[in-house]
This record gives structure tokens, sequence and C-alpha cells, in this order.
């Protein structure tokens, strides 16, 4: 299977699912909104999002038949394509980052931000420990400084708060 | 006249001025390290201009985009690696410049050049903008349905290699657009019951995601471990980092012809600096009397490409002041901080917020002049920048990307947002799918749902209204013209591939 058959099924399949299970959810309260007794013409509100699916169904399927009709015909796979790249050291760095925005409302900017630098730089083969700390403690206090101080951002405080 | 003076006066305010020379200094830094993008620059910085007024906000993102855009050029020549993608072409003639040891003369050639571009483009986007708006004055719901189409076509058509993959892109943004209350009747769309989304995703969160978070996690690939080295600004003969009036008498005729290619290629949505740059330099190359120079360090070629790219700054900004199109991501990005502001862009802006269009020309004026000054006054310091190693800058860029996103509205929710987006875009990245697409759909889905809605009502559902009016036809027709012309490149390019 090539990339663009992949990326064809799956977007086929998203607007699919748009299209049968989210778009009904949109209510049709609306209707009894209006007045009784004039008839006038309207657009639902399902009839864009049915129409943005539709299209994104429809280019789907010219992508599905592009990559067959390319059949064994070698596509332009770059050198750095999604098979021989690594993927670790990404999802690391996504994984880092999703716990610091997690843990961000229980630690509090002071603390959360230090541990994500120190961490990333860890990750990332920065092992110089001095530098690491201060680094890490000088960027914190500076996002402190410049968001809560100047521009009177509540930044969440955490354990500093209790 | 009046008017224009008292903005004049507002943005030669002391806080404003420093404000603009602070953000020329961060634009040509940001430029100047590979892997650190305008377009990462001015959504980084979005999120600040919440807290400023319009004339503070537009200094700091003009001097970011006109001076990132020759901040790419730094490394381009001293580590024969863009700094921006817009600067690919200034490798050609730069890097082989600065081996000679001729580098201060390459950069001083591009910050000239870039100087010479911006300035053309900004007094086409005065003459031309206000005419446009004009006409667009004229546009009933019917046109302005077809002239989006059009944009978002093109948008979409233009924007990668492959046409489908750039107008899928477009379909998704139409499609996360639809997140929120309806536009007509308030009904809530996939909201969930969840209040975070009753206003529809956040505009800011959304592209720091798409553009920076997804860049980042690109770079973490390979642990951001690629090391670069400069070579030298600095060489043993003076003269070799002199830009001369020869120099400035060989490249001005390119410079000019240059610079109003950028301009064209920048009023066209969805093309951008990148291929405007290129475009420069190959019709340089075309008309110069020594074109056997070109790739062997000739000044008119780093000339050609610098004065290209700048061009399409002020360009970029004529759909989008007369038109409210945005036609590449910067200025996707703009018109979202320009709304933060209560700036309202479309024809509209000529009548209504005068006093913004006039600011708009005077913080571009001296954004340009501002990093003529600072690229100057600086240069002996670029080298360094470039040698800034990744694993460092990101990781901090990272937490203000998450601060940032945070102050927009003081909800982790969007910074959650921020980060969905990001992994969104990092693998539309590895796809080959461009993310502009998905960001501009995102940003004219609720325009093109109201018009075309408010076409269909007034016609009672009939499609006929489309093909009646002239100049929604014209549209129509053009995007016609566009999708078919796409069409028969890539089968042309396609064919000539299976014969080699």
């Amino acid at each position: 299977m090539s990339k663009n058959f992949k990326i064809g099924i799956l977007f086929l399949t998203f607007a699919l699912i748009w299209m049968v299970f989210m778009v009904p959810t949109i209510g049709e309260d609306w209707r009894q909104s209006t007045i009784r007794d004039i008839e006038f013409f309207t657009v639902s509100p399902r009839f864009f999002p049915y129409l943005s699916a539709g299209i994104m169904g429809i280019l789907s399927l010219l992508l599905l038949l592009e990559s067959i009709l390319a059949g064994k015909a070698k596509e332009e796979d770059p050198p750095n394509s999604p098979s021989k790249i690594q993927l670790k050291p990404v999802l690391v760095f996504m994984g880092i980052g999703i716990g610091y925005i997690a843990a961000l409302p229980f630690l509090g900017v002071m603390v959360a931000t230090p541990l994500c630098l120190a961490a990333c730089f860890w990750y990332f083969k920065f092992r110089r420990w001095g530098w690491i700390l201060l680094l890490s403690i000088g960027v914190t206090v500076i996002i402190y400084y410049c968001f809560e101080k100047l521009m009177m951002v509540p930044l969440p405080q955490g354990l500093l708060e209790m | 006249m009046d008017l224009l003076l008292t903005q004049l006066e507002v943005v030669l305010q002391g806080s404003n001025l420093l404000i603009l020379f602070l953000a020329t200094i961060v634009g040509i830094l940001i430029g100047a390290i590979p892997g650190l993008t305008v377009n990462m620059a001015v959504a980084l910085c979005v999120p600040l201009t919440i807290h400023f007024s319009l004339a503070p906000s537009l200094c700091m993102l003009f001097a970011l985009y006109c001076s990132g855009i020759f901040g790419g050029s730094i490394s381009a020549i001293l580590v024969n690696t863009p700094g921006t993608p817009a600067s690919a072409a200034t490798t050609l003639d730069g890097y082989p410049m600065a081996k000679q040891g001729k580098a201060g003369k390459a950069l001083r050639m591009a910050l000239f050049a870039s100087f010479c571009g911006g300035m053309i483009s900004i007094f086409i986007l005065i003459v031309v903008a206000q005419n446009l708006a004009a006409i667009a004055l004229k546009f009933g719901p019917a046109e302005r349905t077809t002239l989006l189409l059009f944009a978002l076509t093109i948008v979409g058509v233009l924007s990668g290699k492959s046409m489908i993959k750039g107008l899928l892109a477009g379909s998704l943004g139409l499609i996360v657009a639809t997140v929120g209350a309806d536009p007509m009747l308030a009904v809530p769309r996939f909201t969930f019951g969840l209040l975070e989304l009753e206003d529809g995703f956040s505009y800011i969160p959304l592209l720091i995601g798409l553009f920076a978070i997804s860049e980042m996690f690109q770079q973490a690939e390979d642990r951001m471990g690629t090391r670069i080295k400069a070579v030298e600004t600095a060489s043993s003969k003076s003269k070799y980092n002199r830009l001369t009036w020869a120099d400035i008498a060989l490249s001005w005729k390119t410079i000019i012809r240059s610079s109003l290619l950028g301009t064209f290629v920048g009023i066209l949505p969805g093309i951008g600096a990148t291929v405007a740059c290129f475009l420069g330099y190959g019709e340089a190359k075309r008309a110069s009397r020594n074109p056997e120079l070109f790739g062997q360090g000739s000044v008119e070629g780093v000339a050609a490409s610098e004065a290209a790219n700048n061009a399409v700054t002020g360009a970029t900004l004529i759909p989008l002041l007369s038109l409210s199109i945005p036609g590449d991501t910067v200025t996707a990005i703009l018109y979202g901080a320009l709304l933060i502001q209560g700036v309202t862009t479309g024809p509209l802006i000529f009548q209504n917020q005068i006093d913004a269009v006039y600011l708009i020309y005077i913080t571009l004026i001296l954004a340009n002049l501002a990093m003529v000054l600072v690229g100057y006054s600086f240069m002996p310091l670029f080298k360094q920048v470039t040698e800034i190693p990744r694993r460092i800058l990101f990781p901090i860029i990272f937490v203000f990307c998450v601060i940032g996103s945070y102050s927009i509205r003081n909800m982790v929710f969007d910074v959650f947002v921020m980060m969905a987006f990001g992994v969104i875009g990092y693998f539309m990245r590895r796809g080959m799918i461009p993310v502009a697409p998905m960001l501009i759909a995102f940003i004219l889905a609720q325009p093109f749902e109201e018009a075309l809605r408010q076409a269909l009502v007034g016609s009672e559902g009939h499609l006929g209204i489309f093909f009646t009016q002239p100049i929604a036809v014209s549209f129509l027709v053009l995007t016609a013209f566009s999708i078919g012309l796409t069409m028969r490149r890539n089968l042309k390019s396609r064919n000539a591939k299976i014969r080699d």
C-alpha cells in the first residue's frame, strides 16, 4: 500500500464518520423557534458541515484513485519518509509536553516549567548540569515576570498557591 | 492628511519604536537560525499583542515579518542553509561568495535588496489596495461566495506539490472551523456540551500548534542534533566586505525586476516568498549580461533572490486588506492578530477604519527602515547566532508556546488544543500535506459559510444565483481554470518522469 493510498483511506474514513455520526448530532431545535405562520426559506446549520465533509470525501476518493492509477510506479518518497525517520524522540518530546501541560494546574508554572525544560535538555543530550540549572530557572523567572507581572496574566500557581 | 500625521505621531512614540527595534532584532535572529521560521516567530508573538494596543502590536508583528524574511538570508549566506524557505535561492550565490571571503558584501547586498524589495511592494500596496477594495464593495453574497471559493481553491492548489493533498488540507480546515456556534442561527455544532468550544477552536493555539509545535516535533526526529558551522563574516581584505557603487550599478535593474515579480507573486494567494525568490533568481539569470557567474558567487544573484522574497511582504497585504483574503501563512496569522485588535479587514476597512490602514502602511515602512539599521549594526554578530544549538532553543520556545497559548483565555484547555493541532500538523507534514491551506481555510470558513448561506437564502435555494451574476461567473471560471492548469502541469511532469 502506497503512502498516498493510506492517506486517502484515512481521510475518507474521517469524512464518512463525520457525515454519518457527527453531523446528525447537530440539533434541529432551531426549526421550532421560527415564526409559526410565516414560511421562509433558510439553510440548516448541518448544511456546511455536510458540504465540508463531502468535499473531503470526494478529494480522498480522488487521492485513492490517483494512487491506484500510479500503480507500481514509485511514488515521490522523500529520503526522510516516515518509514525511515525516528519516531521515538518525537513521541518522547510529545510525552514530555503533554506531561508538562497536564502538570501545570497542579504543580504550577514555577515548578513544572524548570522540570519540563530540564527533562527536554537532558533527553536531547544537552547535559551540562550547570547550564541546565541556569537556563531552566532563568527562563522560568523570565516567563513569570513577563506574563504574570508585566502582562498581568494569572499563571497557574499549583503548589505555591497552597 | 491630518489623520496620517496623527498615526505617524502615534507610531513614533518611544515605546512603539523600542518594540519595533526589539522585534526587528528578534526577527533577524529567528530568521537566521535554521529551523526557526518567520511563521513561527509571528505566531509566537500574537498572544503578546493581546496585551498591547494596535500600534505596538503592528510594530511588533510587521518588524518580525520583514526582518525575519531578511534574517533567512544570513544563514543562507554563512552556513549554506536557508534560515527560512524564502531564502533558499540566496544560498546559490550567497554561500559561494562567503567561501570567497565576501560574506560581508553578500550580507550587505541581501540587506539592501531586501529593503528595496520591501519598499517597492509597500508603494504598490498603497496604490492598489484601496482601488481593489472599491471594486469589492460592489460584491453581493453570490460574488463573495465565489471569490472565497476561488481563494480557498487556489491556496489549496498551489500550496504543496500535490493539488489533491493541498485541497484535502483545506477541507480539513473547513471541518475544524465548523466546531462552535453556527454563524447564522447560533446553533451549537460539535461542542459536546463543552463551554470552551462554544466559540469554536481558539485561533491562536491552533496556529501555534500547526506551525510552531509541529515544526519542533519535526526537528525532534534527529534529537535536534545537527550541528551547524558558519563561515567567517570578516575577510582579511576589507574591500571584499564593502558594498560598492559598482555592485549597486550592476544590480539595480535586477532589484527592480525582482521586486516587481515578488510583488506580483505576493498578490496571488497561496504562492508565497519561496516561489518568489526562485522566480526572481531565474529571471535575473535569464536577463543578466553575465549569466555564467550565477551559482559561482554573483552579487546579482543574491540581490535577485532577496529583493523578490521581501517584495512579497507588502504585496500579500493587498488581498488581505482589500478582500479579507490572507494569501499566505503569515498574513493568515496577521489576520487573526488584527481581529484581536478589533480591526476587520475587507473593503470596508478603507471607510470605517482608515486610521488602522494608515497605521499599517506607516509601520510597514518603519519596519523596513529598522531592518536596515539593525541589520547593518549587528552584522558582526550574525555568525554566532547561526550556531546556537537547537537542542537549547527549542525546549525554551516550546515553553513559551505553552504559556502563550494559556494566556489567551487563561485556560489549560487551549494549551491541549495547541498540542493536538501540533500533533495533527506534524503528521500532515510527514504525509507531505501542506498545513498552510488548513489554516487559511479555517480563517475563510466562516465568511464563506455566511456568504454561501446568504446567497442560498436570497435565491431560495437555487444554485442558479452563482451562474447568473457576471462577477460570480468569472470567479467560477478562474477557479476551474486554476484547477485545470494545475492538473495539466502535474500530468505533464508525471509523464516526463515516466519518460525519464
